[in-house]
């Protein structure tokens, strides 16, 4: 991986890492490794061709190139690499899939798809916290 | 051999029998056959939709393709590929690519080899992507 890559992505779990739990960032992560549990974040997360996940995964923009098992929520853009294998739900505001991908799962895609709903306070624990968080032009 | 009943230079497609599933080689130009292997008749002219349809079932071997101000409501679609420009409901097996457009909306079971969906579109329903489709069938 060269620097610059490194320095776009500053938190990466490697090939040898085996994970479980919840994981929060800001900016964005890559995923090589092993996880199970939770990732929320605002940013963008990339499950790299040789990771394996089994997660609720909250993110702005989500790339998956390896296997991914669990619901997922884009709030900005969800992408599935030619690689990826993946079973679950997904919302996204965008999804774009390239050919090879593999995935089964309920899909929900749109603008009116993800963002705050009213019962779920801004302010609360309660509410996904993508959609917190959501810039406000998503959101209209 | 049916590939011996084809005229020397005469184009060829490779269709999947909507029935029984199996490829075979037929003419570029064909309109409607049967197939070789279960007997049954099959479409293979795209399909156009560029207004208002409801039908029970919408099958054709060939592309179909529903333009902007087009709306489908059918029970099941079956087809060898689609390019989804404007609203579809109802479940869709495609044997080949579904492209959708970003001013498209189907709200519907997919399964297909493959999904390319463009920016602004909506969706709703239960995908099986890039999966064997013979357990599918049954809609």
């Amino acid at each position: 991986m060269t620097d610059t890559a490194q320095q776009d992505v500053p938190t990466v779990l490697g090939p040898d890492c085996c994970f479980k739990g919840e994981i929060t960032f800001d900016k964005a992560m890559r995923v090589h490794g092993r996880m199970e549990g939770k990732i929320t974040s605002l940013g963008r997360l990339h499950v790299a061709r040789d990771a394996k996940l089994q997660a609720e995964v909250e993110a702005a923009s989500i790339v998956i190139e390896g296997q991914l098992r669990g619901p997922i929520i884009a709030a900005e853009r969800l992408e599935l690499k030619q690689s990826a294998r993946y079973e679950g739900d997904i919302k996204a505001h965008r999804m774009i899939v390239e050919e090879g991908a593999v995935f089964s799962g309920h899909v929900s895609v749109g603008p009116e798809v993800v963002k705050p709903q009213p019962g779920h306070a801004p302010r609360g624990g309660n509410g996904p916290m993508v959609a917190q968080l959501m810039p406000a032009a998503l959101t209209r | 051999m049916l590939e011996d009943t084809f005229a020397e230079g005469e184009e060829r497609q490779t269709i999947h029998c909507l029935h029984c599933l199996r490829p075979q080689q037929v003419s570029a130009r064909a309109i409607t056959l049967t197939c070789k292997f279960c007997n049954k008749p099959l479409k293979v002219e795209p399909l156009v939709i560029s207004q208002y349809q409801a039908r029970r079932v919408i099958e054709t071997c060939g592309c179909l393709t529903v333009e902007k101000h087009g709306n489908v409501f059918s029970d099941r679609v079956l087809c060898g590929s689609l390019v989804a420009r404007g609203r579809i409901r109802g479940n869709i097996i495609s044997f080949g690519p579904v492209l959708v457009g970003p001013e498209a909306h189907i709200r519907g079971n997919i399964t297909a080899p493959s999904l390319a969906v463009g920016e602004g579109a909506v969706l709703e329903g239960n995908y099986r992507i890039g999966e064997a489709r013979e357990e599918n069938l049954e809609c």
